[in-house]
């Protein structure tokens, strides 16, 4: 059933009566404001509800796209890393382009870390105890259109896997 | 403070032009003391950014807006974020760039009626994917067209010249006499370029500084 929102047509193709289906909110209880009960009143495309994890992904949905989001600290050689993950996003692309859904965009930011020191001092002096351990930071944002969610997630889950094993074929 | 939304759908090339116009603004507008003259609001729909972490690298300033759209979700915390960097930088220039599910006309609408601040529209399309994307949601992408000052029309390096007169004419279908400037953001727009771009935002301060 399609029918109209805000005087334009919804792209999503499902159906709108069985919306509570498709936005469950299960045991978390929803603190949007929104009156459930009147679904007839509720600006479906201008509403985001956060879905339980899939693992500790964050996984929303606005319009209807799926977003998943990720931060991760990765234990490993930044080069080896980045590399793994440009091979995991391109397969993540082609995944999504395989189930004949929509990439909007996936990408990922990586920051290295590798030196930390901690200062500290009573009065006397001060004491540096410094570590040196590469230590790679994984920002991950990906939006994509009409693909399993379920499916989605643990492809994500998998390549973001594939990079904490990337250390180990150094 | 003069506003500029950045729009266009996921993947057209917001966050690559944004760096550039930017370090144009700020090479051009910055003035002696601790003036911030740009100041970057950076909307992400996820409940985490990548763009921001790119932009603050790059030593600009930014300010972060997540797990929400300004244009629905988060329009009122835009205006309150509006409010807080004007008291905060009151900069030259804000330049906000939408989610790629943004309608920018909505954005402009809610920075205009709450401020009165001039604000122009400029968005971006991905040339290579434009007839795919109209073909899967056509009046979502039409509508991030609506009310624009200009779009650039970007990865032209990606695409022949005739596919680049069929998607410049498919924008103007909707949205008829646009400006339309073909780019390629990985590479360096000219100061001229801009400056055509910019057109009426860039003041006589801008011509006494060029000077």
């Amino acid at each position: 059933m399609k029918h109209e929102h805000n005087g334009e047509p919804c792209f999503s193709n499902h159906d709108h009566s069985e919306h509570h289906k498709h936005h469950p909110h299960q045991e978390v209880p929803c603190a949007c404001g929104h009156d459930h009960d009147d679904h007839k009143d509720h600006e479906h495309h201008h509403h985001q509800h956060p879905k339980l994890d899939h693992g500790d992904l964050s996984i929303t949905h606005h319009e209807n796209a799926i977003i998943i989001s990720a931060e991760r600290e990765i234990s490993g050689d930044y080069l080896l890393i980045k590399d793994t993950l440009a091979l995991g996003l391109k397969e993540l692309a082609d995944w999504v382009e395989s189930q004949d859904g929509l990439v909007g965009h996936i990408k990922g930011h990586l920051t290295e870390k590798a030196k930390s020191a901690m200062l500290s001092t009573t009065g006397d002096g001060v004491q540096i105890k410094e570590a040196h351990h590469p230590v790679v930071i994984l920002n991950l944002a990906v939006i994509v259109f009409v693909v399993d969610e379920a499916s989605l997630a643990n492809q994500v889950l998998t390549m973001i896997a594939k990079l904490n094993q990337s250390k180990k074929r150094l | 403070m003069k506003v500029i939304v950045l729009g266009g759908f996921l993947g057209s090339g917001k966050t690559s032009v944004l760096l550039q116009l930017a370090k144009f603004l700020v090479d051009r507008f910055m003035k002696a003391g601790d003036t911030t003259p740009v100041v970057i609001v950076e909307n992400e729909i996820g409940g985490s950014g990548v763009d921001n972490l790119l932009l603050e690298n790059q030593g600009l300033t930014v300010k972060n807006l997540f797990a929400g759209c300004a244009c629905c979700t988060s329009s009122a915390q835009l205006e309150d974020t509006v409010l807080l960097l004007k008291k905060e930088f009151d900069p030259e220039w804000l330049i906000i760039e939408a989610t790629g599910l943004a309608y920018p006309d909505k954005i402009k609408q809610t920075v205009e009626e709450a401020f009165g601040l001039e604000t122009e529209i400029i968005t971006i399309v991905d040339a290579k994917r434009w007839f795919r994307l109209i073909a899967a949601m056509e009046p979502f992408v039409s509508g991030q067209l609506e009310n624009a000052s200009s779009v650039l029309i970007n990865k032209i390096d990606c695409i022949d010249e005739n596919c680049l007169n069929l998607v410049t004419a498919s924008i103007r279908s909707y949205n008829s006499g646009i400006p339309c400037y073909p780019i390629s953001a990985i590479t360096k727009f000219t100061d001229d370029f801009w400056g055509k771009l910019l057109g009426n935002l860039l003041t006589d301060d801008y011509n006494e500084l060029k000077g």
